[in-house]
This record gives structure tokens, sequence and C-alpha cells, in this order.
């Protein structure tokens, strides 16, 4: 899924790529209202994240623009004025959701979560029903609503970490080599850091092994990659 | 002779009104213009935050950056509130919900500052039932108390609260252990920019308006805020008594 950031501060822009793209998306970054707009036709962006005070075009025009040729794409306004988020809901601008600054790590995280979780479900038509839920050892994967359950425990997870699962899910049995793995969720044109898959796997243990330090869903083969 | 002098008091009044506006104004673009660079500080130390081990010193450091830069944006939301408030009546909107559930959002907010300051907070009696009320404004009230208690009651070691609803009210009480407010300063702290001089408060950080934006904030929910225990070396009482009845009954 793609996501574009429009957003004039540059630390900002950079801080929300980092925190994003390790849930599995491709950042988009712009500056200024006109080429949001540029890359918004260019790019066809899953979920647009737009600063409201932008040079060029404010965030309310793009918004604007933007909602003239598509009612779906789900915009989540960035705004530094609470007085402005009567405006952004209430002006009927279309807008999905919006933070306020100064936001926290959390928050941005959790609206994008909801935010892709309504976009997936409205894109039933894409996939069957039996691709979007599977089971791995007791755990319930539950693709389009970004959740795993264990009994009555509820995960939430990332659109990346839902990626893997259903990537090893596809392949139960077969050992998946670390390339097929890493160009699936991360793509090809990404330029991996040789740790990025093994801390991610790591951390994903934690999420939904019983005991992560013997899994059960995800095993490694030494010198290859994991095993469902 | 007469007109001269009245429009030259109207002349002066406009200039004052007009001098206020323009205060008013800068207050504004400089708590916005505050916000991005607050903004980076904490989503920087919240990145740093989930690279590192949050026991060893580093990750100590690192949750004073956050709880600090958010302890500012609080403080800025204070100054916006204020200066919105000089502008324009604040408008209340309230909605059917569980005050008790506020009062736990907030107090998990104000936890980390608390704790880092020594002080427990005891949430005590509480009301277990719905009711109408703003809980935007009510949960502003209660952090702007829990921020003042923190500031200068911190040698009480603890704040109770308790909560209850009588006749079309919900009471809340406020209660710290600290060094107490003088009788005769008891409504000047509700006072604009007004702050206690002692040595136990001279250098806590603020600016002097956080009681009195939760005081004004309770006055437009139909209610008070009002100080009515205060006993010097023992600590000081808050009661805050909010209107819950239903907007929709006439």
């Amino acid at each position: 899924m793609k996501v574009l950031i429009a957003e004039d501060d540059q630390f900002i822009r950079e801080g929300l790529q980092e925190l994003i793209e390790p849930e599995g998306y491709q950042c988009i970054l712009v500056s200024d209202g006109e080429q949001a707009l540029e890359m918004f036709n260019a790019e066809s962006p899953d979920l647009i994240l737009l600063d409201i005070m932008m040079p060029k075009l404010d965030g309310y025009s793009v918004c604007r623009s933007i909602r003239k040729t598509d009612e779906n794409v789900p915009i989540i306004f960035i705004t530094a004025k609470s007085e402005e988020i009567d405006q952004v809901l209430g002006l009927e601008l279309g807008a999905d959701d919006y933070i306020k600054k100064p936001f926290g790590t959390r928050e941005v995280i959790a609206r994008i979560r909801a935010v892709t979780r309504r976009r997936l479900r409205d894109s039933k038509a894409d996939s069957t029903d039996e691709a979007n839920t599977f089971t791995m050892e007791g755990l319930k994967i539950f693709c389009r609503e970004l959740k795993a359950q264990r009994n009555d425990e509820i995960i939430e997870l990332s659109l990346r970490d839902v990626k893997i699962l259903q990537y090893l899910f596809q392949n139960h049995g077969k050992v998946v080599d670390r390339d097929s793995l890493f160009n699936h969720v991360w793509g090809r044109n990404y330029i991996p850091n040789s740790r990025t898959l093994d801390q991610h796997i790591s951390q994903l243990r934690k999420l939904i092994e019983i005991d992560p330090k013997a899994p059960q869903i995800i095993k490694t083969v030494h010198g290859v990659g994991y095993r469902f | 002779m007469l007109i001269v002098t009245a429009m030259y008091l109207y002349r002066e009044h406009y200039k004052e009104i007009n001098m206020a506006q323009k205060r008013v104004s800068f207050v504004n673009r400089v708590s916005h213009e505050l916000k991005t660079p607050l903004t980076n500080i904490r989503m920087y130390a919240e990145l740093m935050a989930d690279k590192i081990n949050p026991k060893d010193g580093l990750g100590k450091h690192i949750h004073v950056i956050t709880t600090e830069s958010q302890r500012l944006s609080r403080l800025i939301d204070n100054v916006l509130n204020f200066s919105r408030s000089q502008r324009e009546r604040l408008k209340l909107n309230k909605l059917k919900c569980n005050p008790d559930e506020h009062l736990n959002a907030v107090i998990n907010v104000v936890e980390p500052i608390m704790k880092s300051a020594g002080v427990e907070v005891c949430l005590g009696k509480i009301t277990n039932q719905p009711v109408y009320l703003d809980p935007e404004l009510f949960e502003q009230i209660m952090i702007n108390l829990l921020s003042n208690a923190e500031k200068y009651a911190a040698c009480g070691k603890k704040v109770d609260i308790s909560a209850e609803i009588k006749d079309q009210n919900l009471i809340i009480y406020v209660q710290d252990y600290g060094p107490g407010i003088q009788q005769n300063q008891s409504l000047k702290i509700f006072e604009p920019f007004y702050r206690i001089s002692s040595k136990l408060t001279d250098g806590v950080s603020g600016a002097g308006i956080g009681l009195s934006i939760a005081k004004e904030l309770a006055l437009l929910h139909g209610g008070n805020l009002e100080l009515v225990t205060s006993n010097l070396g023992k600590g000081c009482c808050f009661k805050l008594t909010l209107n819950i009845s239903d907007p929709n009954s006439t």
C-alpha cells in the first residue's frame, strides 16, 4: 500500500516515513500542495496524510481537488490548530480523520491502522474470504481486520505482519527463503539492511507465539529462511 | 467639550481593544509555531525509544524528553484555550459518558509525570454511572488540577480523587497533602497569571493560568471550582462541580 505524506516540515515528513514504513507501507513524500496533487495523480496512493498549512496550495484545497475525482481514498489531516478540526470535519471536505500536532507515534499508527482496516474491508471483492481469514497453530488471522486471535486474546497486527503471515501460510510446509520473503513483503525496490527481516520476525514472534523462544508458527530454517 | 472628551475616551477604548486583540493573535501564532518543533522532539524521542532497551540509562533520558514534551504541549493547549476564551466563549459539547472512564484516562496521562515527582494518584469513590458531560472540558480541568498538585504539592506524596453525583451535579474532590494555601490567597489563585510566591513554590515552572482556565471551564459547564479546605502544612482540597443535566431536556 502506498501512503502519500504531504507536509512542509522536512523533519516531520521524514519522521513520519520512518514511523510508517516498518508497518508495511511505501511512502511518497512531498513538501507542498501542488506536488501533493501531482503525486496523487501519478501514483494513486492508498492513503494520504495531509498537512493543512502548506506552501503553494493548502491542505483544504488539495482535499477538495482530490475529492472531485476520488471519493474513496482515505485522507487524514495533520493540523496544528485545534480550531481547524471543526473546519476539517464540519466543512464536509471528506476527510476521514485528523491528527493534532504535537502527536505521539502510537496515535499515528493507531489512526493509520484504523483507516487501513476500513480500506481493506471496503475492498472485499479483491480476494476470497478464505485468503483473508486463516489459522496457524491455533492463531486465527483476520487479514482485513489487521488482527489475530488466540482464544479470547486479540492481537493487533501491522499490514507488514499480515503480509508475512499470509505468505508463510500460502507456502505451508515449504521453506521460504529470505530473499523471496523480503521481495514479497518489502518489495523489490527496497534496499534491505541485513538485520531488517530478522528484527521484524523477532518482533512478530513476540506478538504471536506462545513462547517466542520456541516458535511454533514461524520456525527458522538456518542458513535459508523460515517455515510454517 | 463633552463631545471631545467622549471621542477621546472612545478612541482610547478602541485602541485598548485593538491592542488586546493583537496580543491574543500574537499568543496564538507563537503557540502554533511551537507545535512543529514540539512534534519533532516528541516524535523523534519516541522513535528512538522503540530502538533501545527501556531499562538502560539512555531509555530513562528519552523518557524524560517524551514526558516533558507532553507537558509542554499541555501548557500550549492551556495558553491557546486561554487566548480563545478571550476572543470568544468556548462552546459546551455535552455527551452521555461515564466520568469514571475519563478520570482513569486523565490519571493514565498524568501518571508518568506524577510518578517522576514522587506523587501517587489514588482514585477513591467513583460514580459508576453515565452522565451528560463535555468530556474534553472535563479532562482538561482534571489535567490542570492534577498538574497543579504535581507542581505545588509534590512534597505531600499523594493526591486523592473522589467522585460523586448529587442532584444534577457531578462533584469531584481533589485532595493534596502539600504545603496548603493561605486563606487570603484562596480566591487569588483562580486569577489568570497569579502565582503564589513562597520558598516552596519559587522556581516552579508554569504560566499561572492552569487554575484560572479550569475554573472558567467549570463555570462554562454550569458548575464551579473552589478551594474548599486548606490547612497550612497539611494540604488543600479542591471541589469541582459540573452540571450534568441532559442538554436536550428542557
